[in-house]
């Protein structure tokens, strides 16, 4: 596990999600705004 | 999460926004959410896809869930920061906040230093989740995670020695054939 995780340098794999509104998200456009994006992954409510 | 919402707004000062990704549908993670009173959006990867797309899937968890992680992405869509965690093991927020003030300085600044990571220690509420899982689910991996701290300090730097050894072996071969 672990060898196809983008590193640092490398350009950020675009994806589309809903938000927990069910807002549509797209990390590309969430760029668009000349801010640093922050993606936390976790495990999620268990 | 906690921790990263009480830095939220040192966060946003250095021009950055977070985002955090589970696999969690919609209703649940508005629950998290509003039940944390969360300052920032939470992701719903449903499907996957994105865990996948990223290489984060743990599928030894509740079906397959994301492994813990950071990304910071700068607006050229370039990753400048990374911190690949664990649960019980994860990145120190303050080199994050250091690295975003620093970034914050020179926007083409990328993250080459080791990231500095600390032990969590389960709260109660973790703790009685965690029995919870094993007791009514049969689900021991969550156990794992707080199981394995008497000798994961001693298993983790171990890993690293040989990652390190690993890396120089490969540069003294491409050394010696000339690359």
């Amino acid at each position: 596990m672990g060898s196809n995780i983008p590193d640092v340098g490398d350009m950020a794999p675009d994806f589309k999600v809903l938000t927990a509104s069910e807002e549509h998200f797209q990390l590309k456009a969430a760029l668009k705004n000349g801010h640093n994006v922050m993606v936390i992954f976790f495990r999620g409510h268990w | 999460m906690a921790e990263i919402k009480k830095q939220y707004a040192d966060i946003i000062k250095y021009k950055t926004r977070a985002y955090a990704l589970s696999v969690d549908p919609p209703k649940q993670s508005r629950a998290v959410a509003s039940e944390m009173m969360l300052p920032f959006d939470l992701l719903c990867d449903v499907k996957k896809t994105v865990i996948r797309l990223y290489d984060l899937v743990n599928p030894f968890e509740h079906g397959g869930i994301a492994r813990p992680a950071i990304f910071i992405i700068n607006p050229g869509g370039k990753i400048c920061y990374r911190s690949i965690d664990g649960t019980a093991h994860r990145v120190d927020l303050t080199h994050v906040l250091n690295f975003l003030k620093a970034h914050y300085d020179n926007p083409d600044l990328t993250n080459t230093e080791p990231v500095d990571k600390k032990w969590i220690i389960p709260s109660w509420k973790t703790t009685r989740q965690i029995l919870k899982n094993m007791m009514l689910r049969g689900n021991l991996a969550d156990w794992k995670h707080y199981g394995m701290f008497p000798v994961s300090p001693i298993i983790i730097p171990l890993k690293k020695l040989k990652r390190k050894l690993g890396e120089k072996g490969k540069s003294n071969d491409q050394a010696d054939s000339g690359l």
